[in-house]
């Protein structure tokens, strides 16, 4: 549509809508100057003028008196020849006429086409976010399986599985208070140097975890085995951790402590002291 | 509960041969299920242990030592029922073996069936050797060696001073396995085909290998005192052979790590 023109598709549209009082008044101009130029549309004017005038005059009739009595009668021979409907229907049908009715198929066509895309759609975009989150709660619960799994193995008399299960910790992304707990009763109490080992291999990634750290120290004096004895004393020197100069005081006078020991725990100390 | 059977199944020979106090033991338990595998269970403070899988059911054990004291001047020494101190329990398929290690070294050979499983441990003057047994493995030396010959399963292996010496069999591996010692050499063989994590740390000793191993990053030792946050690298060695498997940790302080291919 241009600004100075309509068309007489247009203009019809417009005449049905301007007594309502529904055209701005520059789309009244527009339409005015349409109908002075086109002798179709104001035929047309002069009928929908006709038309809103008989609305507005002609009374709607009275039901006459005996509308009642016709009306049962209609129904009544209806009844009588039931084909009559259908036949009525198909008269019906035909006077649609067949571009409008193609249009029609089309847009029914275009409309089931729309919903199933859009159902689909939709479908899938819920389906995404549903298993994203079945994703996220199965990944919650592996961590969770992981956790007892490794409580579970931790109390296992084959050494193997206790190694099993510090390796397993080394798995779970977010460890807890019970993980740490757990991992260093491990460092403390295993029966196996090599499992103790791995126990406090596993604590180095928490060491930024004060309650960690303070296991770590405690456990200094527990230890027995030279190895654990000399990676503890290690991890304290990387570790700059000050508050173990004690814990390794007490160590060095442990009974029993070897000679290698001994001079690594010396040196620690004034590494830290 | 199950049956509990104790001490000195079958006590076969025990007597005192000849002079030089040098005393012989033999024992032979039987398994209340031979079908499974069973678990040995030997700790000694002075002693070897000498393990060999044999084609058998029963657990076999000749334990032998030498009295310690005084000569005898040429006499014969009238010696107690079980100088040893040789005796063992057997319970759900577990073989606990005692003797009086502590008092003078008792060396002690057993014939196992090829599937067991083993816990020994010795103190001082014997050194431990497994050959051809197939199952989870926690071997624990402190003055002596360890060598571990042709073995499968999982294997914890732990030395103060002395060699680490250990070759696997083609098995499959499933579960971790780790070795540490001090001051020994660690020397390991596995099959060509073996695929596993490697987390392996020699502090003064240098790591040989000629697998293929493709090392990972470090970690961060993190810490935070009086505000000030420090992160340092980690001394492990974190490396995968194969894709990865099940993690085989190797901790060292003054002695080698070698990780041999099987030849």
């Amino acid at each position: 549509m241009n600004g100075n023109h309509i068309d007489c598709d247009k203009a019809k549209d417009w005449l049905l809508d301007t007594k309502e009082g529904e055209l701005s008044s520059d789309e009244k101009h527009l339409l005015d100057q349409h109908i002075a130029q086109c002798l179709g549309c104001q035929e047309e004017l002069a009928v929908i003028t006709e038309l809103r005038q008989w609305l507005k005059t002609d009374q709607p009739p009275e039901p006459s008196p005996d509308m009642h009595t016709k009306f049962f009668e209609m129904l009544y021979q209806e009844g009588q020849e039931p084909l009559s409907l259908p036949a009525k229907s198909t008269k019906d049908s035909k006077r649609i006429s067949g571009p409008v009715f193609w249009l029609q198929i089309a847009a029914s066509i275009f409309l089931l086409f729309t919903g199933v895309t859009a159902g689909y759609w939709l479908r899938s975009v819920a389906a995404g976010e549903v298993s994203q989150q079945q994703i996220d709660t199965m990944a919650m619960q592996v961590q969770e399986m992981r956790q007892i799994m490794m409580m579970t193995l931790l109390e296992n008399p084959s050494a193997a599985e206790r190694l099993h299960a510090v390796s397993i910790s080394t798995e779970i992304d977010q460890a807890d208070d019970q993980v740490f707990t757990a991992l260093l009763t491990t460092l403390n109490y295993d029966s196996n140097t090599n499992v103790r080992l791995a126990a406090l291999e596993a604590l180095i990634r928490y060491t930024d975890n004060p309650k960690v750290r303070k296991g770590l120290i405690h456990s200094l004096p527990h230890q027995e085995s030279p190895v654990v004895q000399m990676a503890l004393a290690d991890l304290m020197v990387k570790l700059q951790e000050k508050g173990s100069v004690k814990a390794l005081r007490e160590l060095l006078h442990q009974k029993g402590i070897r000679g290698p020991v001994k001079e690594k725990v010396k040196k620690s100390i004034l590494q830290l002291s | 509960m199950n049956r509990y059977l104790k001490t000195g199944l079958l006590l076969l020979l025990c007597t005192a041969v000849e002079a030089q106090s040098n005393i012989k033991g033999q024992l032979v338990v039987s398994l209340e299920n031979p079908g499974k595998p069973g678990t040995v269970d030997i700790n000694l403070v002075y002693g070897s242990i000498n393990i060999q899988a044999y084609a058998g059911t029963d657990v076999i054990v000749d334990a032998s030592g030498e009295l310690p004291g005084e000569k005898g001047q040429g006499m014969k020494r009238l010696t107690k029922g079980n100088p040893l101190g040789l005796s063992a329990e057997e319970k759900n398929n577990h073989v606990t073996i005692n003797t009086n290690s502590a008092l003078f070294p008792v060396n002690v050979s057993i014939k196992v069936p090829r599937r067991t499983s083993l816990k020994l441990r010795t103190y001082d003057k014997g050194d431990i050797i497994v050959e051809n047994v197939i199952g989870d493995m926690e071997v624990d030396n402190v003055n002596g060696s360890i060598t571990l010959n042709n073995v499968g399963g999982s294997i914890l292996a732990n030395t103060y001073n002395g060699l680490l010496k250990a070759s696997f069999r083609k098995i499959s591996l499933d579960k971790p396995m780790a070795f540490s010692s001090m001051g020994g050499r660690i020397d390991l063989s596995y099959p060509a085909s073996l695929k596993a994590d490697l987390k392996v740390k020699s502090e003064q000793g240098e790591v040989f290998s000629d697998f293929d191993v493709s090392q990972g990053a470090a970690k961060m030792v993190k810490s935070s005192s009086s505000g000030v946050n420090k992160s340092t690298l980690d001394d492990w060695l974190y490396g995968k052979i194969s894709g990865g498997g099940p993690e085989i940790m190797i901790s060292n302080y003054y002695g080698n790590i070698y990780l041999k291919k099987l030849k």
